[in-house]
């Protein structure tokens, strides 16, 4: 044996050993949540509050779609404590087992939670999430440049625009169908082919008179590129604080809604202080400023009657009942998914 | 080196590094991705350990082939462009003296020094309709309506020939350099002019830079998916987006691997063609030293 290779031997055995070190003087260190989240979520003075008030430790990694957060936990990413999927993620991931049956009992805060979001179609009874905020997805409308008609807001002012290459579609193929179809007075739900065919050819010639399909429309907006956009409730809202003309519309057909959530996946190893985690944010005092940071509606009823008047009755986070009833969740397709799938790829080809 | 030494001396720790490396991040994920096309998407978008073709079959359909050779001929269009504009550049600096020569080259990679994803938005507020561009030319009376570049198919292309044309104009630049200054000279000794001269001794000469130069934007570009979502506005997809989606969106990681190998054999086959059509067996490095 040469000497180089004792050397190499040498060092891959002392890689080898000080990596068991580290692993060892992890799992005996105090626990540290891994936290995976969306981007300008929790104000960073409330995580340090938490620490400081349970000596748990939170490392926030940050994900830009609920694909990657998928991918990733799929992939085998372990090591993650607390995940926030939206509604139909979670369905998904339920299906697969990838998230972990939630203990109740160690959430007593959950009582703060409006009844209605206790019980969502994608996961009755809070099983294995905790819905944490909710939003729409609707039109945007810079209302210095289009005039809103007397009649309302349809899906056809986006769709069927006299705005040419000033309008903007999310880069996303439910809510981009959704669209159509709510224009054609059917569920956005729908999985009966021949719709979807006919909702397909629509976009085939809506496409070449919208500007850009992105999921980002705000600054785009606000530069005035475009001035009718398809967009997340959010974002709206942020745009309206720069811009006044800037309105928000579900459109009268309607429009959908989703939720964040906290959830916990099963291969977790710090299932107890991720409940902790979750009550804490659950917690009214603490729920209300993030809520405040993130321009989305809180499904926590104590959080929205201490919110001031303007903040309750803004429409464009809290829609009215008569536009809410008009409001649906994105169901799975379950086999008719890979025929959309085929279909946004001719549409985007 | 005759067989007999390699095998009794040991292979030098250099040579284990370069080996480890190429195994662990080139070959060994290349074979988990041959090996995850031929599996298939379960509903759910799990894996399925059921072996077939399936995937590959069905990449043959026509909308894949469509976006296949719109991916190739937009990367042709744009290589060619980077060679119009590229060329010329490298001339120019190769013939260049002394400090002119290094400002020259570092200027040319400053951008390099910002990351990519921030040299695309950058690109993003100048090309708008309201961008620097427009606003300027509207403000002189050049134009009377913004002219549209962003969002539309010129965008992905100045976006391509920006982001790859320093690729193009180094190895085109260092064979320039290593050509003898004397053969020219000769050659108008021997009575041609600038025109025989630069086609009959320079061009000839250079020609494998110039070709391995536009491997290095051609090959890069067929798996572009970047530019064609934030400068094309997502409207048209590059085999890259295609890929992409499989991943990301579709949750169909078989199908993507797919596509990801069928790519990696169009451009094996392109190498194989250039090391059957240069005059020294292997892929010419010489472009990569400066």
């Amino acid at each position: 044996m040469g000497l180089k290779r004792i050397v190499v031997l040498v060092i891959v055995l002392g890689l080898v050993t000080t990596s068991l070190i580290y692993l060892r003087a992890r799992k005996t260190s105090p626990p540290k949540l891994r936290v995976s989240t969306w981007s300008n979520y929790f104000p960073d003075s409330i995580i340090r509050d938490f620490t400081q008030k349970t000596g748990i430790k939170v490392e926030l990694s940050y994900i830009s779609s609920n694909e990657e957060l998928f991918a990733k936990l799929k992939a085998g990413a372990t090591g993650f404590d607390i995940v926030q999927p939206s509604d139909y993620m979670i369905r998904q991931m339920k299906a697969l087992s990838m998230l972990s049956k939630l203990d109740l009992s160690l959430l007593p805060h959950l009582n703060h939670l409006d009844e209605y979001y206790r019980n969502l179609p994608y996961d009755p009874g809070n099983e294995v999430s905790v819905p944490f905020n909710w939003g729409t997805s609707g039109i945007a409308i810079n209302t210095a440049r289009v005039k809103i008609p007397a009649q309302g807001v349809s899906w056809s002012l986006l769709l069927n625009s006299s705005f040419p290459r000033q309008t903007s579609l999310l880069d996303d193929m439910r809510e981009v169908f959704a669209g159509v179809l709510f224009l054609n007075n059917l569920s956005p739900n729908t999985a009966e082919l021949k719709s979807l065919e006919a909702a397909k050819k629509q976009i085939f010639h809506i496409k070449d008179k919208v500007l850009l399909f992105t999921s980002e429309p705000k600054p785009l907006l606000l530069k005035e590129e475009i001035v009718i956009a398809h967009i997340y409730s959010s974002d709206a809202v942020q745009a309206h604080a720069q811009n006044p003309n800037i309105q928000f519309f579900i459109p009268k057909e309607g429009g959908i809604i989703w939720t964040d959530n906290f959830a916990i996946p099963s291969s977790s190893q710090h299932k107890l202080e991720a409940h902790a985690f979750i009550n804490y944010f659950l917690n009214p005092d603490n729920a209300l400023a993030t809520v405040r940071q993130s321009h989305l509606a809180t499904p926590n009823k104590t959080v929205k009657s201490m919110l001031s008047i303007e903040e309750k009755n803004d429409p464009n986070i809290y829609p009215p009942p008569e536009i809410f009833k008009k409001l649906f969740f994105l169901e799975d397709l379950g086999d008719t998914l890979p025929s959309l799938n085929q279909m946004w790829t001719e549409l985007k080809s | 080196m005759d067989s007999k030494s390699t095998t009794t001396k040991p292979i030098p720790i250099t040579a284990m590094v370069f080996i480890g490396w190429l195994f662990l991040m080139t070959f060994l994920p290349f074979l988990i991705i041959l090996g995850m096309s031929f599996l298939e998407r379960t509903p759910v978008g799990t894996l399925s350990f059921h072996f077939n073709l399936n995937n590959y079959i069905r990449s043959f359909q026509y909308i894949y082939l469509k976006v296949l050779f719109k991916t190739v001929w937009i990367a042709l269009i744009a290589t060619l462009s980077c060679l119009a504009v590229g060329f010329p550049v490298a001339y120019h600096l190769a013939r260049s003296k002394g400090w002119m020569k290094q400002l020259g080259l570092v200027l040319l990679f400053i951008p390099f020094w910002t990351n990519f994803i921030l040299r695309i938005y950058g690109l993003v507020s100048l090309l708008g309709n309201h961008g620097l561009i427009n606003q300027v030319l509207l403000h002189f009376g050049i134009i009377k309506t913004p002219i549209e570049i962003l969002y539309t198919r010129t965008g992905v292309y100045i976006g391509l020939l920006y982001n790859y044309l320093p690729f193009l104009v180094v190895p085109i630049f260092s064979s320039l350099e290593k050509l003898d200054p004397l053969l020219r000279e000769a050659g108008f000794d021997l009575g041609a002019n600038r025109i025989q001269v630069f086609w009959r001794i320079v061009i000839p000469n250079i020609k494998e830079g110039v070709f391995i130069g536009s491997l290095f934007v051609f090959i890069p570009m067929l798996g572009e998916y970047v530019i064609p979502d934030l400068l094309g506005g997502a409207k048209e997809a590059f085999l890259g987006n295609v890929m992409v989606n499989q991943f990301f969106v579709m949750q169909d990681w078989p199908f993507g691997s797919a596509i990801a190998g069928l790519l990696s054999v169009l451009l094996l086959i392109t190498l194989w063609l250039q090391t059957r059509w240069s005059r020294t067996p292997g892929l010419k490095m010489e472009g990569l030293d400066a």
